[in-house]
């Protein structure tokens, strides 16, 4: 399996996996409490990223990430917002 | 698999953590939700500006599963309560062990200086230091080859590092 062992690089990679089939790409997470053991797992079913952690401090590294990547796969778009001059013409 | 809102969810993987605390495993998938009811879907939408929701999935695979889909709106809240759960739970982790670091820094800081400087080879070739002299020539060869493995890693680390970036 494609274990990766620094943050930085799973962490770039995961991006850009992502980035290059949005609507294929997974996020996996695995935790096992009696062994203390994280692992993350990214694929889109052709290449398979996997980063597996016994310590705490990427906790909040973790954390971060997922909420990068959830913003992702929903893919949020700004509304634009209704121009002035049509909103003033139509209380006319 | 049963869906649920989102606080149920919440409320739901709180219980399984407490659960598997002793034993089991907790599965989470995040993915974006491109189901759109059934038919198939005609791609004449504008793919990069469509939102979409984010499906996440629990299982401890066994019987307990579990799904949710968060909206684009909903994200900031859900991750704000989904974040601290999830580091509220993963408390068997083990904290930063300082000590640890610092041995696994010094053994590689040792590596490195044994690889750096040479091993010298003198001494009688017949009588009496004659097996500390095989000893020092086999510790040389060793030397040789792990230095040989070392550029071979540095080589394969520098090649793949672009190669990383495109993917096949």
């Amino acid at each position: 399996m494609v274990y990766i062992a620094s943050w930085q690089e799973y962490q770039e990679a995961a991006e850009i996996l992502y980035a290059k089939s949005p609507n294929k790409t997974r996020y996996c997470v695995k935790w096992r409490s009696s062994e203390g053991k994280l692992v993350l797992k990214i694929t889109d079913d052709t290449t398979c990223i996997k980063f597996k952690t016994y310590s705490s401090i990427f906790l909040n590294r973790f954390e971060s990430l997922n909420l990068s990547l959830m913003q992702k796969m929903q893919n949020r778009r700004p509304d634009p917002t209704p121009s002035p001059a049509t909103s003033k013409a139509s209380r006319h | 698999m049963q869906l649920v809102d989102n606080n149920t969810f919440l409320r739901r993987l709180e219980k399984l953590f407490e659960a598997t605390k002793d034993k089991g495993t907790v599965w989470l998938t995040h993915k974006r939700l491109t189901y759109e009811g059934g038919d198939a879907v005609m791609h004449n939408e504008d793919e990069s500006n469509k939102e979409y929701l984010c499906l996440v999935r629990v299982t401890d695979g066994k019987k307990t599963q579990f799904s949710t889909h968060v909206k684009s709106a909903d994200l900031m809240k859900f991750h704000a309560a989904y974040g601290s759960l999830l580091k509220a739970s993963f408390t068997t982790l083990r904290k930063r062990d300082k000590k640890r670091e610092k041995q696994r820094a010094e053994q590689a800081a040792r590596r490195k200086q044994r690889m750096a400087e040479p091993v010298v080879i003198k001494g009688p070739k017949r009588g009496n230091g004659r097996k500390k002299k095989q000893r020092q020539v086999k510790a040389a060869l060793k030397l040789e080859a792990a230095k040989e493995r070392a550029a071979k890693r540095e080589e394969a680390k520098t090649k793949q590092a672009p190669r990383g970036a495109v993917c096949t």
